[in-house]
């Protein structure tokens, strides 16, 4: 392992339960760069239940794994608990969208200041491939074998009219924004939502994508990732970036009597 | 000088490192681990040292080491 | 104790004056009747306290939000009803298997489901032991008026910091909702969770007998570094779910931190029962017209009994089983189809009659000496 592993990762926890090429891997280096660069120990980390869940049990720090769609509101009592430090929230595409929805809709109205990272690979991936609130429509999957007959939903559209001060999109293909976009949303007071489009191999490359090879997928993010805002997009492209930063917005604050 | 050293506990022969790779120093290989997995080769004099493998790597298994 | 502050307030809000007592600082929770007075004189007392109010969108967020900030180092508290104790069930496990201290007020109403929002009943009482998946001990504590709504709720925060567990306080209704005398002391004996000792080795989640199987316990940032799972783990943490024999001790320790250790729990009032051969065993609001009934049947001269369990679980057995000795009759009026009868025929293996009532009326103490009556 390189030295950055050896510094930051929780040895007892490893090798880490990812398939080779999961970009999970990828988002847990971003992660851990950012600690490195911030300081590790002023940061707490919450996950739900799902592989993407398991990106901050690898990192050697203060970690709540809880239950499946209830992330948001575990790191709403620590962060009222330890408003000094960074909380910052994995949560995969069915954790924060589907069973967790109404607590990520209620957290963005609030704008508590958390740092949401949603992984999003397009379907359930630990359970083996199911369909998810995100997996596009007519898409072939575990529960959908006739085709999909829903339409997924834009988390970032979503995130923004629910009030979130701070939403961006980024992907695994793109490490270096990735990165940069992370530091960027702890920075942010208030509730910063980034969506990250995610390789998944095994269940969406196979089931979505048509292949299970990481290189391919990878190349595939990174062609369907349009950079320039103003280009719009066709298909299955994504645009990547800050989608809305905004600091006009009070950051939640419980109720107070008298000085501080 | 520049090392590029993959620890072969850690490398699941993923091979997104030979895809980000801009310089196409690393190609996949041969070598299996005790997993199973094929680990990338490296053509080391063609590094420019960007570590865009270490950065994109999901098993922080590459080190890119410059020496002198 | 010294208690130079009486008032008449109801139940719910004593278990508030209680919480804050025991130092509670945060509540996180939402509007259910007939608890949401909790919610409302939180909203008030904590800031006045610098504690932290929440209403949250969920009961699902409520007691998710418990979790959080018991591990930011926070004592934490929620409040609700029939309904909502459902809703909070899959966290109630998470809070046992993650060793997260928290306390959960159920003022109970009728059920099932919508029910019955504005009657009392104490339907609960096995939801509260045995509601969330898995093999699990609970502690359960039911008050009887709103003087112990107050002090068992400073008890329940204790027992959770003690315990390392969530701990489950049973009122219903009528107790909610009863405005009543409460002596609200000034100052009361707090248990907080113990802080890993310097220089050893600290083990998040493992310990052995000669600690009655308990963990020291240290928040995040104190620098532990803590993974808190509600997958089976190891002492570090670490998933040990594919791993039989170490997951079946990790529930095994879990169930003996409680049932070993309850001596420390039990809290029971007997009165009577030396040289009866009736015994009323009762719980909750159906305590008090069954103490009525004693008495009245002692004024008839017969031998009758009657006990008030405060814990209700781990069901008090010991105590139970040594008045089967010489006890021949139990009576268990509650507000439900019969519930903690079951657990007292068990234990006692004697002659155990149910009485009991649905529908939102409590028991008139004529109606229990009437079963005595025919039992005698």
């Amino acid at each position: 392992m390189n030295s950055l592993g050896e510094k930051y990762l929780r040895k007892s926890s490893l090798p880490t339960l990812f398939c080779p090429g999961c970009g999970n891997g990828t988002i847990l280096n971003a992660m851990v760069r950012v600690a490195d660069k911030m300081g590790l120990e002023n940061f707490s980390f919450v996950s739900g239940i799902g592989c993407s869940s398991w990106i901050p049990v690898f990192i050697n720090s203060d970690v709540l794994h809880t239950l499946h769609g209830r992330a948001i509101p575990v790191a709403t009592g620590l962060k009222m608990a330890q408003p000094n430090k960074h909380v910052v929230v994995f949560s995969g595409d069915g954790d924060c969208l589907g069973i967790g929805g109404n607590h990520f809709i209620h957290a963005a109205r609030r704008n508590i200041d958390i740092t949401v990272v949603m992984i999003n690979n397009y379907i359930y991936g630990m359970t083996g491939g199911q369909v998810a609130p995100t997996t596009p429509h007519h898409v072939t999957t575990k529960t959908t074998p006739y085709g999909n007959p829903e339409s997924p939903f834009d988390a970032c559209v979503l995130a923004s009219a629910a009030g979130a001060t701070f939403v961006a999109r980024q992907t695994t293909a793109y490490p270096a924004q990735l990165q940069k976009c992370i530091e960027q949303a702890i920075q942010h007071k208030g509730f910063s939502y980034i969506e990250v489009i995610t390789q998944c191999p095994t269940q969406a490359g196979r089931n979505i994508f048509g292949s299970g090879d990481p290189t391919f997928l990878y190349n595939e993010l990174k062609r369907r990732a349009v950079i320039n805002p103003n280009q719009p997009i066709q298909g299955n492209e994504f645009h990547i970036g800050i989608i809305l930063e905004r600091d006009d917005k009070e950051v939640f604050k419980p109720m107070t009597v008298g000085e501080e | 000088m520049v090392k590029i050293i993959i620890d072969p506990q850690a490398c699941k022969g993923c091979n997104l490192c030979v895809a980000e790779c801009p310089k196409h120093v690393l190609s996949p290989g041969k070598t299996r681990t005790s997993k199973g997995y094929h680990m990338p080769e490296a053509n080391e004099i063609e590094c420019v040292v960007c570590r865009s493998c270490e950065r994109v790597c999901p098993d922080f298994a590459i080190s890119v080491i410059k020496e002198g | 104790m010294d208690s130079n502050n009486v008032r008449i307030i109801h139940g719910n809000e004593a278990c508030v004056e209680g919480a804050i007592l025991a130092g509670c600082r945060l509540f996180a929770g939402y509007p259910i009747t007939p608890a949401s007075e909790v919610a409302e004189i939180m909203a008030n007392r904590l800031p006045q306290e610098k504690g932290t109010f929440l209403q949250m969108e969920d009961e699902l967020a409520s007691i998710n939000a418990l979790i959080g900030a018991s591990w930011g180092g926070l004592k934490a508290m929620t409040a609700t009803s029939g309904p909502g104790f459902s809703l909070m069930q899959e966290g109630i496990g998470y809070a046992v298997v993650s060793e997260t201290p928290c306390v959960i007020l159920d003022v109970m109403r009728g059920g099932p489901s919508t029910g019955q929002p504005t009657s009392s009943a104490q339907q609960d009482v096995y939801q509260a032991r045995y509601g969330t998946h898995g093999d699990y001990e609970a502690i359960v504590l039911t008050p009887s008026s709103a003087q112990e709504a107050l002090d068992l709720t400073i008890r329940a925060f204790n027992l959770s910091e003690l315990f390392l567990t969530p701990v489950i306080v049973l009122s219903d209704a009528i107790i909610g909702h009863t405005r009543e005398r409460v002596e609200i002391p000034v100052k009361v004996d707090i248990v907080n969770r113990q802080l890993p000792l310097d220089g050893v080795e600290y083990v998040p989640f493992d310990a052995d007998k000669t600690k009655r199987w308990i963990p020291y316990r240290a928040n995040f940032g104190m620098g532990h570094h803590i993974v808190v799972d509600g997958q089976l783990h190891d002492g570090y943490g670490n998933r040990v779910g594919h791993i039989p024999g170490k997951s079946a001790a990790l529930v095994q320790r879990l169930c003996a931190k409680i049932k070993d250790n309850i001596d420390l729990i039990t809290d029971i009032e007997l009165r009577e029962t030396e040289d009866a051969e009736v015994v009323l065993v009762s719980y909750g609001s159906t305590s008090r017209p069954a103490l009525r009934a004693m008495k009245e049947a002692r004024k008839l001269g017969q031998k009758v009994g009657w006990v008030k369990m405060k814990t209700l679980f781990p069901f008090p057995e010991k105590e139970l089983a040594a008045l089967s000795q010489h006890v021949r009759t139990f009576i268990v009026p509650e507000m439900n189809m019969g519930k903690i009868v079951n657990e007292v025929a068990r234990v006692t293996k004697k002659q155990t009659i149910s009485v009991p009532k649905i529908g939102g009326e409590l028991h008139s103490p004529d109606e229990i000496l009437k079963v005595i009556q025919e039992v005698l």
